[in-house]
Order: structure tokens, then C-alpha cells, then sequence
């Protein structure tokens, strides 16, 4: 039996004195086992709602539940419990990737066992572990995406809420990742991720949330989104919603 | 011509805007803040060039009895140029290098010579603003001492030309620097080394500049008719400078007209090295990176161990703070430095001088068995802790060096009330290190009696503890948020201003008010720490409970 892992009940945010709300009264749910792709086009709210699930933005309304706990009421187990990995991998350039890895893994208080196997494994499927000495200032774009995203596993979270983890990753360290996806859904867990890669949602998501000027324009499975637009791929569906929204 | 002007305002705007900032989260700097610059500028700039018009006015008079103003003003100028090189040449690679707008630049069709050309003219306004404050009160103290005709122009001309070679040879050798040594290309390294060059530079002009100006004017015209060869050399080295001091002091146009020459010349000759040197520096620069080597096992075995989370933030933030060049200048080394000047000269004057006459001198007018004496050495302990917290600016810039990657703190499972206490855990790492480096010396110097020692000791840590987490609080309340450069965080940021201003003047307070009123040492002791200790509890306080709520509410 599938569990709510992610849930939004009617979230919403304005930011500064603006009328237009960034996020309009927005509900999504993510169950175990299940791949959430999250598309919209730029300025379509994406980002904003990631940042309220992640506590790093509060919502005006609305409630933000992960793995059942309250973004709000209890925020450090709710913190516990997701990975997440923004949309600029550009931060603490000047600690070295090791570093990076065991104050993250401090941060969420992975023991000592369980971090080394993490490091060594995840340096290992995205190879890295040449570059773990070296100081993240000195990585390329791809590269420290990739040490963002290890930061962000390390302590093995069932929910993973990554903000365009494809984008300058190397076609093997994509592959892997996308791997790593499917696995940790198939193992009960669950991630909400966001793309413009539409061809990778329609491969890899079991459910689509289409947001663009604040709201949900549609949100299922992707065959019930193919059914209504006579199946046409996901890439026309973006174009024709998004245009005539 | 047009794209030239194009590109220069680009290059001026962009500069302005990566080193200066925005000092509130909404994007607008506010009222506040500038009504605070404002006043620091009113008191701060005023002061320095009344200070100058106040050195030179004498000096001049004294060369212009005797006919030869013209040496002095030559002195002046290189003293001008020499300032102008060394702070030039860390404003140089920021503009010319470490802006990294010209890796957009070189795939577009604009000659180099524009590019160079509109760089060396952002750099060198920044060097007018300079010259303005060093060289108008030396204008104003020649002024009424020349009656011969142009001296308007000939002001005018010298101001305009005067940074002009002092800049040339900053940008040529910072070219060369980094053309010839990949070191260099890493903008940490050169910031790192240049500023303690400029640090250590700064710090020995200041002290030959008082000790210069505090020998009489006499002494002064001695030694600079006997030509040493300092003089001669800093006359090599600014050609341009003898012949517009010659024409300030009424020697005429002719040897403006060498000036003008001698600094289009410069001109010419940077135009040429930029254009061998420049590119070869700057092509590739993003790519510089690190050269480390694969870890063993063993390393990341040992790299990886698990501490508290209050530990590894601590541990992050220090790392930080020691590996940003501008964070690891103006807030460690600057207090660290000093009490290791103060030691250091005190050294100098009691041991390696010789002067041990004014030590027991000293010594004696410090009498320990006197109960003021030993008041007063309890009072000027409680101010020091209070002024070395405020010269650290660590707390003060602790949420603004965060930057744009504040988020990051919002999203760890980690109690903000344990972020912020590791932020302020940061700042007596280095301020009591600074606090002991001054007690040590003093100790050893004026051998207070070890229960008074102790006591003041004592009295410099709730005064350190209350400008620590002041510091904290007033960057939650105003951090600089958005900025490209980090000097904007921490060099152009209010906060720094208010903590630093605030502590001196706090510290002045307690010393003027508690070396008159407390005149025994208990009654200091008791009397320091009642009214600091509660102030500093409040502000602990308040840094842990409103600060954890501030945070959650800062975006």
C-alpha cells in the first residue's frame, strides 16, 4: 500500500507588496514508490514552491506536510527526512568536496560507518573520487552539482526534493542519477523533482505536475495528460498548455 | 569611440555594483544605512584631510622661507603617488582580472586596446576619489603661499595627472603577476598576498608618517635638503612628480608641460605592456583551478569523522573566515594584528631601543600599590575586551557572508539557535586569541600584581561576549545579502561600520568615565562587571531567542 510522503494542501505566496501571487493555492501529493515531475516554464513558480517545502520560504496559506511532519509545526524532522538539492550547485566553493560531505553528513548526524559507505559509493557512481580533496571553488558546473547532490543523499532520506539535478551533468552521471530515481522509489521512498528536460519526465515520472503563472495546470499521469491532448508528447502538451494558459 | 564610452560605463557599473552590494533583502539599500555612511563620511573624511591640511601647512612655510617649496611639494606628491600605487594595486585585479566580464568580451568585436583602454579608465576614477581626499588639503595648505599666475590650472592639471603613473605601474605590475605566475590567477592568492602587503606597507607608512610629523619642521628641512636617497629614488620612480611640483610653486608652465609629457609617455608604454601582457593573463583565467592530489583511504577516513553539529558548523565557519582572503584581512588579521603592533612597539621602545629609563619611568608612574592605579588598569581591561570585539567584525558580517547561499541555513535540520551560536563561537575564536595577545605583553611590561592581572582579565570577557552578539544581532537584523563580491559583505557593509564605531566609542566611554569615578580596584571590578555582564546576558539573550526568530522569518 502506497503512503502520502509529500503533501500541499492549498499553498500559496506572494512575495513583497506584489498582488500577483508567485504560488497560487496549490495542492500536490507524493506517495512511496512514485517519481514526481515537476515542469512549468521559467518564473512559473517552481522554485518558490520547492523553497516552502523546504522551509527555506514560509507560505502565506496552506500546509506542507513531508513524510508526516509539518514544515511549519515541526521543522527539524521534517528537515530530517527529505534531501534537497537546489537549483545552483554554486555554494561553500571554498570548503574541499570531502569537507562539504562531512559537514553534511554532520548536519543531519549520519554516523561515522554509514558516511564513509555513502562517500565512498556515491564518489564512486559519480566519479569523483578523484576530486574529494580538491576545493568544490575549483570544480566545473557539472562537477559540483554532482557533490551537491552526494551532500544531499548522505544521510539516505526517503523523500528527495531536487530542484533541476540533470542540468550540467556529464550522460553518465545523468544516467546514474536517474538510476538512482527509479531505485529509490522502487524501494518505497519518494522523489519530486523539477525539469525542463521534458523527455527525461515523460521516461522517468509516474506522475506529472504542470505549474505555470502560479497554478497547477494539471496535475496525474502523464497517459491521463496524453489522453486529454489526443497523445501527443508531453513536449506539445507543454507548448499548447502553457501557451493558451 | 562610442563603444569605448559604452564599455567604460559598463565596466563602472558593474564594478560599483559587484563591490558595493545591497545591504537589505528586499534589494534597496534603505534609509538607514545611508544616512550612516553619510555621517561616517561627514566625520571620518573631514578629519583625515583637516589631519593632512594640519602636516603639510607647516612644512611648507618652512621650504617656502627658504626658497624651496618646490622640494616639499614634491614630497607631498610622492607621498600621494606611493598611496595611490599600493592602493591601486588592489583595485587592479578586481577590475582587470577577477571581474570575469571579459572572458564575455573577448569573443566580441572590440579591439583589445578598448577593452584595456576602458578599464584603465574605471580604475583610474576610483583613483581621483583617492587623490581627492589626499591631495585637496595639500592644495589648500599651498594655496596661500603661491602668488605666481596659473595656479589653478596647474592644481587642475597635477590632480588629473598625478594618479595617472602611480596607476600604470600598479596595472603593469599586477599584468606581469599574473601572466608570470599561475599563483596569481587564483584571486584568493593575489588577495591574499596583496593585501598583506598593502597591510604590512600601510601600517610602516603610518608609523614613518608620525614619526616624520611629530620631529619639528626643522628636523624635516634638514633632512630632506640633504637629499637622501629615498627621496632621490621616489623622484626616479614618479618622473612626472618633481617637474608639476616645480611648476606648483611657481616655476610655470614649462614643467607642467614636462608633466603633461612624462605622463603620456607612461601612457604609451602601459598601452603597449597591457597589450603583450594582459591577455596572456587573462585567457584561460577561469580555468586556473586546484591541483590536488586523489585522497588515500585513509585521508577520507580521517576527514570524515563525526562531530556534534554545533562542532562542524564552528569548524565550516572558521574554514570560511581563514580561507576568504577579504573575510581573513579585515577580520582576523586586523584584530590580530593589532596587539601584535602594540606589543611590538612597546617592545621596541622598552627593549630594543634601549629606552629602559622610560620603562622605570613609566613603571613608577604606574605604581600598583596605589588603589587607582590599580582601578584604572581594571578599567582600561574591561574597554580593551569591548574594542577588540568590535575590530574583529566577524559576528557583525556572519549572516551577510552567507550571501545569496543564506538559504542553505534555513533548509539543515539544525536548530537555528545552534547556527547562530556557532557564528558567535567563531567570533571569540579569534577575539580572545586578539584579547590575550594584548594582555601578555602588557603584563610582562607593567607586572601588575597577579589578583589584579586575573581581574582584568576577568572584566574583558563580558564586554567581549556583549559586542560579539551585538554584532550578531545587528546582521540579522540588516544583513547584505546580495552581492557578487564578498568585499561588499564585509568592506562596504554598515553593519561593520556601526560595530567597529560603536565598540571604540563604547570602549572610550568606559575608559574616560571609569578612570575618574572608580578609584579602587574592587570597587571597579564589582562595579565593570555588574554593568556589563547584565547588558552582555541581554544581548546573549536576545541573539539566541529573537535572532532564531528573525532567521526563520528572513528571506
Amino acid at each position: 500500500m502506497n503512503i502520502n510522503m509529500l503533501s500541499l494542501i492549498n499553498v500559496s505566496k506572494t512575495y513583497g507588496g506584489n498582488k500577483i501571487k508567485a504560488v497560487d493555492s496549490i495542492a500536490l501529493e507524493v506517495q512511496s514508490r512514485q517519481i514526481l515531475g515537476f515542469i512549468g516554464p521559467n518564473g512559473a513558480g517552481k522554485t518558490t514552491t520547492m523553497k516552502m517545502i523546504t522551509g527555506v520560504l514560509s507560505p502565506d496559506e496552506g500546509r506542507i506536510s513531508i513524510n508526516g511532519h509539518d514544515i511549519s509545526a515541526a521543522p527539524l524532522p521534517a528537515k530530517q527526512s527529505f534531501g534537497y538539492v537546489p537549483d545552483s550547485p554554486d555554494m561553500f566553493l571554498r570548503l574541499k568536496g570531502i569537507e562539504y560531505l562531512s559537514f553534511m553528513a554532520d548536519m543531519y548526524q549520519v554516523d561515522a560507518g554509514t558516511r564513509n559507505e555513502k562517500i565512498a559509493q556515491m564518489a564512486e557512481t559519480f566519479e569523483m573520487t578523484g576530486a574529494l580533496g580538491a576545493r568544490i571553488q575549483s570544480y566545473s558546473h557539472g562537477m559540483r552539482q554532482k557533490i551537491i547532490i552526494m551532500g544531499a543523499l548522505m544521510h539516505n532520506p526517503a523523500v528527495w526534493i531536487l530542484d533541476e539535478p540533470l542540468t550540467g551533468l556529464d550522460p553518465r552521471s545523468s544516467f546514474q542519477l536517474k538510476e538512482m530515481m527509479r531505485q529509490h522509489a522502487q524501494a518505497g521512498n519518494c522523489v519530486f523533482f523539477s525539469t525542463h528536460m521534458l523527455e527525461v519526465a515523460e521516461k522517468l515520472c509516474d506522475k506529472i505536475a504542470l505549474i505555470n503563472k502560479g497554478k497547477i495546470i494539471f496535475f496525474g499521469e502523464l497517459e491521463e495528460l496524453k489522453a486529454r491532448h489526443n497523445q501527443l508528447s508531453l513536449e506539445d502538451i507543454f507548448m499548447e498548455v502553457t501557451a493558451n494558459a | 569611440m562610442r563603444k569605448f564610452g559604452r564599455l567604460t560605463w559598463l565596466f563602472l557599473k558593474t564594478t560599483v555594483g559587484s563591490i558595493w552590494g545591497k545591504q537589505t533583502d528586499s534589494g534597496k539599500d534603505s534609509t538607514w544605512l545611508v544616512v550612516v555612511l553619510v555621517a561616517s563620511l561627514l566625520i571620518f573624511f573631514p578629519s583625515m584631510m583637516f589631519m593632512i591640511f594640519r602636516m603639510f601647512g607647516p612644512l611648507f612655510q618652512m621650504f617656502d622661507a627658504s626658497g624651496h617649496l618646490n622640494v616639499a611639494v614634491g614630497l607631498a606628491l610622492n607621498m600621494s603617488s606611493l598611496v595611490i600605487f599600493v592602493l591601486s594595486m588592489m583595485a587592479a585585479p578586481a577590475i582587470f582580472y577577477f571581474a570575469r566580464d571579459v572572458e564575455y568580451l573577448l569573443p566580441l568585436p572590440i579591439k583589445p586596446e578598448i577593452i584595456i583602454g576602458a578599464k584603465f579608465v574605471v580604475a583610474l576614477l576610483f583613483e581621483y576619489v583617492i587623490a581627492l581626499i589626499i591631495i585637496v588639503p595639500m592644495f589648500a595648505a599651498l594655496w596661500p603661499m603661491v602668488s605666481a599666475g596659473g595656479l589653478a590650472v596647474n592644481t587642475i592639471i597635477t590632480f588629473l595627472t598625478l594618479p595617472i603613473l602611480p596607476l600604470v605601474y600598479s596595472t603593469v605590475l599586477c599584468m606581469f603577476m599574473v601572466a608570470a605566475f599561475k599563483v596569481f590567477r587564483n584571486p584568493d592568492k593575489y588577495s591574499l598576498f596583496i593585501g598583506i602587503v598593502a597591510m604590512i606597507f600601510g601600517i610602516g607608512f603610518s608609523m614613518v608618517y608620525t614619526q616624520f610629523f611629530m620631529v619639528d619642521a626643522e628636523a624635516i628641512y634638514d633632512m630632506l635638503m640633504g637629499a637622501p636617497a629615498v627621496f632621490d629614488t621616489m623622484n626616479f620612480v614618479f618622473a612626472n612628480n618633481s617637474a608639476a611640483a616645480r611648476a606648483l610653486a611657481g616655476g610655470g608652465f614649462t614643467f607642467q608641460s614636462i608633466n603633461i609629457g612624462v605622463t603620456a609617455l607612461a601612457l604609451l608604454v602601459f598601452f603597449v605592456l597591457a597589450r603583450v601582457l594582459y591577455f596572456r593573463g587573462v585567457v584561460g583565467l577561469s580555468e586556473s583551478g586546484s591541483s590536488a592530489k586523489k585522497m588515500t583511504r585513509d585521508e577520507i577516513l580521517k576527514q570524515t569523522q563525526g562531530r556534534s553539529a554545533f562542532r562542524s558548523y564552528l569548524a565550516k565557519e572558521m574554514k570560511l573566515l581563514m580561507r576568504s582572503p577579504t573575510a581573513f584581512l579585515n577580520c582576523v588579521l586586523s584584530a590580530v594584528l593589532v596587539p601584535v603592533i602594540l606589543a611590538g612597539s612597546m617592545a621596541y621602545t622598552f627593549v630594543i631601543a634601549g629606552d629602559g629609563d622610560m620603562l622605570g619611568e613609566l613603571l613608577a608612574f604606574i605604581d600598583f600599590n596605589e588603589p587607582r592605579a590599580s582601578a584604572v588598569f581594571m578599567v582600561i581591561m574591561c574597554a580593551l575586551g569591548i574594542f577588540v570585539a568590535g575590530m574583529t567584525s566577524i559576528t557583525a558580517t556572519s549572516i551577510s557572508r552567507e550571501g545569496r547561499n543564506f538559504f542553505v541555513m534555513k533548509y539543515l535540520p539544525v536548530h537555528y539557535r545552534v547556527q547562530l551560536a556557532a557564528k558567535a563561537a567563531s567570533g571569540f575564536a579569534v577575539i580572545i586569541p586578539a584579547i590575550i595577545l594584548i594582555l601578555v605583553p602588557l603584563q610582562i611590561f607593567l607586572r601588575a600584581p597577579l589578583f589584579i592581572f586575573l581581574g582584568g582579565a576577568v572584566l574583558t570577557l563580558p564586554g567581549a561576549v556583549f559586542l560579539n552578539y551585538l554584532g550578531l544581532l545587528i546582521d540579522l537584523a540588516k544583513p547584505k545579502l546580495d552581492w557578487d563580491n564578498e568585499q561588499a559583505a564585509i568592506k562596504n557593509n554598515a553593519n561593520v561600520l556601526i560595530i567597529t564605531f560603536g565598540g571604540m566609542g563604547l570602549a572610550a566611554i568606559i575608559g574616560v568615565v571609569g578612570v575618574f569615578l572608580l578609584r579602587t580596584p574592587l570597587l571597579a571590578f564589582v562595579v565593570l562587571f555588574v554593568i556589563t555582564v547584565a547588558p552582555a546576558a541581554a544581548v546573549y539573550r536576545a541573539a539566541m531567542l529573537k535572532g532564531a526568530e528573525r532567521l526563520k522569518g528572513l528571506h
